[in-house]
């Protein structure tokens, strides 16, 4: 077993936290003001490569691979958890295209997904229910040479930043009379599509997160992804094993956020005449800290690296985003202990690492959700 | 060494005003010479006459070497280091000194490679070790460690110094001669073409020369803080610096800024306010008569370096030292 | 295609200059756990000669001397876009000075680039500082050189203007022909690495060769090449008085300016 990274990992991940310094970090103060997402940054997000990491080289992706992905969106959460989830959320539009997509879908949609020229969305989630998914009321009915779709879609990451998004809609029954879905590719200029509300939120901000309404939306009928009823598997499919990863490499990238920032402040504080982290008590917060962090980094690699191999992975995914997003916001809550009163002034970093992890932990599914998956893994299998 | 004599000094010249540079190096090669029983020479190129070249025997040569021409006004690398590589195969001088300016720094390896010699850089000392080899002190790794460089072998013995690490002497009615040597440099020599000359303005009070020095860090926190600090420097007479990060942040400009890659100076009085004391700035002060440090973090390593440390926000601080200087001038 | 060669040096990152010790049996610099990085000044000279790739399809060959486990240090400079790396790196070499060096350098630039239209350096490295190697590695090459280069300019790739930047004064020089430049970081913003170019570089030729492989003389590189040496190194030691005033402001002020009487300052 080797945990050692390759150069050409090493060399991304240097690479990656140089330009997280260099183009995103100059922009966190206005996003965290106010809300809005930096468009200019799409375009210097796919120059870099970090649209087309899950993506093949013949759609205009470098496909290096979701190692690679995890290593990169830690870098860019350390800096910004908000374009970290942007980026994220971006390739769980890629994915399901590239590997469900038809010939004619692949070559129309990843090239402008990879190039720097728009964000992907992914969305399920409904007012009417996440973890329920098969309470999803957003429907798609054939007519003609459309699908029709009606419904309203929440809290979906990017929606007013995209031009390319892949949803699930209610097609029918199955069956056992259970309801079936089917994915769909939908462009906001198709008929009968509009942006909803943009949500104002405690955490991630600059990633747009909004509303997608459909009011009898007309769907071309080639953009349907996949095969009629294949709706969930793609959309689950997509949630295990791009979106939990996703979270979870956020969750690290927050963890050694708080963790630089705490150790900094402890070095810097002086109380009773030395710095803090002379102090035992501050020096076993740093402990759990790090253990926290490292632990969340390396549940994360394990998972990424067996998608890299084609093993299945969906329980070491679930239990990465699981632990490290709730290990994010327990690193946060500790360093701001660290920090004391300065952790609730806007101008110290750590605050805003505390809001983010929050957030972080029901995106992608609650930990309850993975925690009913890992038990249910757990009965089956120990 | 056996059959070399003579502490040479390359005097750098712009416009046909000769740099101080220069003039501090020949104090030192005096003193050197002088301890060893040996001249000063005294290397000057540009277009000069032999009475403007005399002056550099008042501040302690005892020969000048004097290329002049109309051509070599302006510094040109390969022409320079031709004529220098020419006189001294056949002058043979134990050690030449060049300035680490900008354009000693551009010259002096050159010159060294031609002459198949060593040369170390941005000296900060020079001294005679009990062998009577020349001892070359060379800050590296941002001032962080200091090196004892030699060159026992090879001569001449090449170092490029700091501005502002030696003083020049005081002007002296003093014996020697000017030599001139004929120059016709060829279209070869001059290579690359100068097509433009432009002047830089020089803004600020001379640094180097200053006996008081305020000089501001990244602890000052803006642009609109700085003002106390030229408002400090008028009250005492002195000059105000910065630091590289302050510099970085466009509230001074590069010019004064003191370190071991900027200036090097050295005040009766240095107060810094707002700087953590990275080696790399120490080294550009650590000759200050006496050091005061005002910085908000007790752990700054500047306060291992002061004479007086103030443990405060720099920002407060300052204010109210104003207050009570401008209190004492009313009074006295 | 014209021919840019960048010489590269992997430095010890300063973000960990402060780890840096002196073993104080041998009075040898100690750097172990401290990462090796491109020197920032040469990623500048690098820049130059990827523009003129970009713009005029130059071909970008980096050399550089070095011990042999900075291949991935330098790997980080094919994946900028240059498109070969040569590394002298020999046991011979070490311990070189700057005029051993540019030897050594000069020596794998005859070899493996003669046709060269430009050498271009980073203007010091922010260990050595020195800037000596650049105007001796024109020397060796008997081409002319340019230091403190702040601007490179060109309207067809084959004649330069350049700005030296002398302390109180600007030249701009005008050169055509093979010649060395030595670049400050106020010529340009050296382009970030990106994922393409990362994966391109592990396809792209980096070789290593010896002091033999380029017939270079043995009494020129090395310790035994270096007219200079260290006779010793020190970590520079200050005696002051290190008296520490804490209050208010107003009290300090007043503490400080009495001090500073007392002394003979003010």
């Amino acid at each position: 077993m080797d945990f050692k990274l390759s150069e050409r990992e090493e060399l991304l991940r240097k690479s990656i936290a140089e330009f997280a310094q260099r183009e995103i970090a100059p922009l966190v103060e206005e996003m965290e003001k106010t809300g809005e997402f930096p468009r200019p940054l799409i375009k210097k997000m796919g120059d870099i490569g970090l649209l087309g990491l899950v993506t093949s080289p013949e759609y205009g992706g470098n496909g290096m691979g979701f190692l690679a992905r995890a290593i990169a969106i830690e870098e860019v959460s350390k800096v910004s958890a908000a374009i970290g989830i942007a980026l994220q959320v971006h390739h769980m539009a890629c994915w399901p295209i590239e590997t469900w997509g038809t010939d004619e879908q692949k070559k129309k949609y990843l090239p402008r997904l990879t190039n720097g020229s728009t964000l992907g969305v992914c969305s399920i989630t409904e007012p009417s229910g996440g973890s329920d998914v098969f309470g999803m009321q957003t429907t798609a009915r054939e007519e003609g040479d459309y699908w029709v779709i009606n419904g309203r879609k929440c809290f979906a990451t990017n929606s007013h930043a995209s031009d390319v998004m892949v949803i699930v809609a209610r097609t029918g029954e199955d069956e056992k009379g259970r309801p079936s879905f089917s994915a769909f590719i939908v462009e906001p200029s198709f008929e009968g599509f509009s942006l909803g509300r943009e949500e104002n939120k405690m955490g991630f901000r600059g990633a747009f997160t909004g509303e997608l309404v459909f009011q009898d939306c007309k769907v071309p009928k080639e953009n349907l992804l996949g095969k009629p009823g294949e709706g969930l598997k793609i959309g689950l499919a997509t949630v295990n094993r791009v979106g939990r990863p996703g979270m979870a490499s956020i969750g690290v990238g927050l963890c050694y956020a708080s963790l630089e920032e705490a150790s900094k402040f402890a070095k810097e504080r002086v109380l009773y005449g030395k710095p803090i982290s002379n102090l035992q008590a501050i020096q076993f917060l740093l402990a759990d800290i790090f253990a926290l962090a490292e632990a969340s980094r390396l549940l994360n690699y394990r998972a990424n690296w067996m998608m890299d191999q084609g093993l299945p992975c969906d329980t070491e995914m679930t239990m990465a985003k699981l632990v490290a997003t709730e290990s994010a916001f327990q690193c946060a809550r500790m360093a701001c202990d660290i920090h004391g009163g300065y952790s609730c002034i806007m101008e110290y970093p750590v605050q805003r690492h505390l809001r983010d992890a929050w957030v972080s932990i029901p995106s992608g599914g609650t930990s309850q959700v993975a925690k009913v998956v890992l038990g249910r893994h757990v009965v089956k299998n120990f | 060494m056996e059959g070399y004599k003579g502490f040479w000094v390359f005097t750098e010249q712009l416009q046909g005003r000769i740099s101080d540079v220069g003039l501090e190096l020949l104090a030192k090669a005096r003193e050197l010479a002088d301890s060893t029983n040996t001249y000063v020479g005294a290397l000057l190129l540009g277009n000069f006459t032999e009475d403007k070249a005399k002056e550099l025997l008042s501040y302690g040569a005892d020969r000048v070497f004097l290329f002049s021409h109309p051509e070599l006004e302006i510094y040109h690398s390969l022409a320079y280091s031709k004529l220098i590589c020419q006189l001294v195969e056949a002058e043979k001088p134990e050690a030449l000194f060049i300035g680490a300016t900008p354009l000693g720094a551009d010259l002096a390896p050159r010159v060294a490679a031609q002459l198949e010699t060593g040369l170390s850089a941005h000296c900060v000392d020079l001294r005679l070790g009990e062998d009577g080899i020349l001892e070359q002190i060379v800050p590296g790794f941002g001032g962080t460690m200091m090196a004892v460089i030699i060159c026992p072998e090879k001569r001449p013995q090449m170092a490029t110094v700091m501005p502002g690490v030696f003083s020049k002497l005081e002007p002296q009615n003093r014996q020697g001669e000017v030599i001139s040597i004929a120059v016709e440099p060829t279209e070869e020599d001059l290579r690359p073409k100068v097509v433009e000359f432009k002047a830089k303005e020089q803004k600020t009070v001379a640094l180097e020369g200053a006996s008081v020095v305020i000089c501001g860090g990244y602890g000052m926190g803006s642009k609109e803080n700085w003002q106390l600090l030229e408002e400090l420097a008028k009250l005492t007479g002195g000059a105000v610096g910065a630091t590289r990060p302050a510099v970085d942040e466009g509230w001074a400009p590069e010019e004064v800024m003191i370190g071991q890659s900027g200036k090097i100076v050295h005040p009766k009085l240095y107060i810094g306010a707002g700087i953590s004391g990275v080696m790399h700035h120490v080294v550009g002060i650590q000759d200050s008569e006496i050091i005061v440090v005002i910085n908000k973090d007790p752990n700054a390593p500047f306060f291992e370096v002061c004479d007086f440390g103030v443990i405060g926000d720099a920002t407060q601080v300052l204010p109210a030292l104003i207050e009570k200087l401008r209190e004492k001038q009313q009074v006295g | 295609m014209p021919e840019a060669v960048v010489c590269v040096k992997p430095i010890p990152d300063p973000k960990y200059w402060d780890r840096l010790s002196l073993d104080p049996k041998t009075g040898v610099l100690r750097r172990e756990g401290i990462p090796t990085v491109i020197n920032p000044l040469d990623k500048h000279a690098l820049e130059v000669a990827l523009q003129l790739k970009d713009n005029f399809g130059w071909e970008v060959t980096v050399v550089s001397m070095a011990p042999p486990e900075t291949t991935q240090t330098l790997r980080e400079a094919l994946a900028m876009g240059a498109d070969r790396v040569y590394l002298a790196s020999d046991r011979l070499m070490a311990g070189a000075d700057t005029l051993a060096t540019a030897y050594a350098l000069a020596g794998l630039i005859k070899k493996k680039a003669p046709d060269f239209q430009l050498v271009l350096c980073g203007n010091m490295s922010l260990d050595g500082s020195t800037s000596q190697v650049a105007p001796q590695i024109a020397h060796y090459l008997e081409v002319p050189h340019i230091t403190h280069v702040s601007k490179v300019e060109t309207q067809d790739g084959s004649t330069f203007q350049v700005t030296m930047d002398l302390k109180l004064a600007q030249l701009v020089l005008e050169h055509q022909g093979p010649t060395v430049l030595a670049v400050t970081k106020e010529v340009n913003i050296p382009r970030l690495v990106n994922i393409m170019g990362i994966l391109a570089a592990e396809k792209k030729p980096l070789e290593v060769l010896s002091a033999s492989d380029l017939n270079l003389d043995p009494s020129k590189i090395g310790q035994e090449g270096s007219p200079t040496r260290v006779r010793n190194l020190f970590m520079p030691e200050i005696k002051r008085r290190r008296e520490i005033l804490k209050g208010e402001p107003e009290e300090v002020a007043e503490e400080l300016v009495n001090r500073l009487h007392q002394v003979g300052m003010l």
